[in-house]
């Protein structure tokens, strides 16, 4: 995702969360974190499930918090 | 300064999340009901999402996924509520003023990385936004 580098460029950490990691990858994400079990269209969690869609974001935010090396895309199983 | 395709540019994060700004950015094609839609043909605008915003006032236009979840909740692609969630709780600091809708959907990439995405990271920058939660479709 461009404008990820981009904001990342600005001095501002980024992390993605994406359910496309082939596509994502080929944009290089600084930071990004595959929640294997969500599909496309509810990357975050489905419709209602507040607890699941509250624990990917926690973890992504975590990846914040703890790096590994820029550009690998984490997976994430809930 | 353009960095090369291969550079990964990579800013630490030096803050505790429990006193960080957060800020979403989506491509999911979220937008305000008010603004004006997405072209799905391909867009490389964005949409500036107010912090307080009320998630019944927000939709989503895009042609290239299922968008029936995100429809129904916002969140599956916005997470907008479960941010304040967590600023409520203490786990971040607060949720950011301002946030970020694109469609993610272009024939005219040179226009996104040349202008939509550092005029957004601009924007961001000096904004009161300690990191970005970006999400897809």
């Amino acid at each position: 995702m461009h404008v990820q580098r981009a904001i990342e460029a600005a001095g501002i950490p980024t992390i993605l969360i994406t359910v496309e990691p082939g596509q994502s990858a080929q944009a290089r994400p600084p930071r990004a974190v595959h929640p294997v079990n969500h599909g496309l269209g509810w990357p975050v969690g489905p419709a209602g499930a507040v607890e699941v869609q509250r624990k990917t974001v926690e973890h992504a935010l975590a990846c914040l918090v703890n790096p590994v090396e820029p550009g690998t895309i984490r997976t994430y199983e809930d | 300064m353009q960095l090369s395709r291969r550079a990964i540019p990579y800013t630490p994060f030096t803050k505790e999340l429990a006193g960080a700004t957060i800020a979403l950015l989506s491509t999911a094609g979220v937008h305000l009901k008010s603004q004006t839609p997405y072209d799905v043909e391909g867009d490389n605008s964005y949409r500036e999402i107010p912090g307080d915003v009320n998630p019944g006032d927000l939709t989503v236009t895009h042609a290239h996924y299922d968008t029936s979840q995100a429809l129904q909740d916002i969140n599956c692609v916005f997470p907008i509520e479960r941010l304040r969630e967590l600023a409520r709780d203490g786990v971040i600091g607060a949720v950011a003023p301002m946030h970020y809708g694109m469609m993610g959907y272009t024939l005219r990439m040179k226009q996104v990385i040349e202008e939509t995405a550092p005029e957004i990271a601009q924007k961001i920058e000096h904004s009161p936004t300690d990191a970005v939660l970006l999400t897809g479709g």
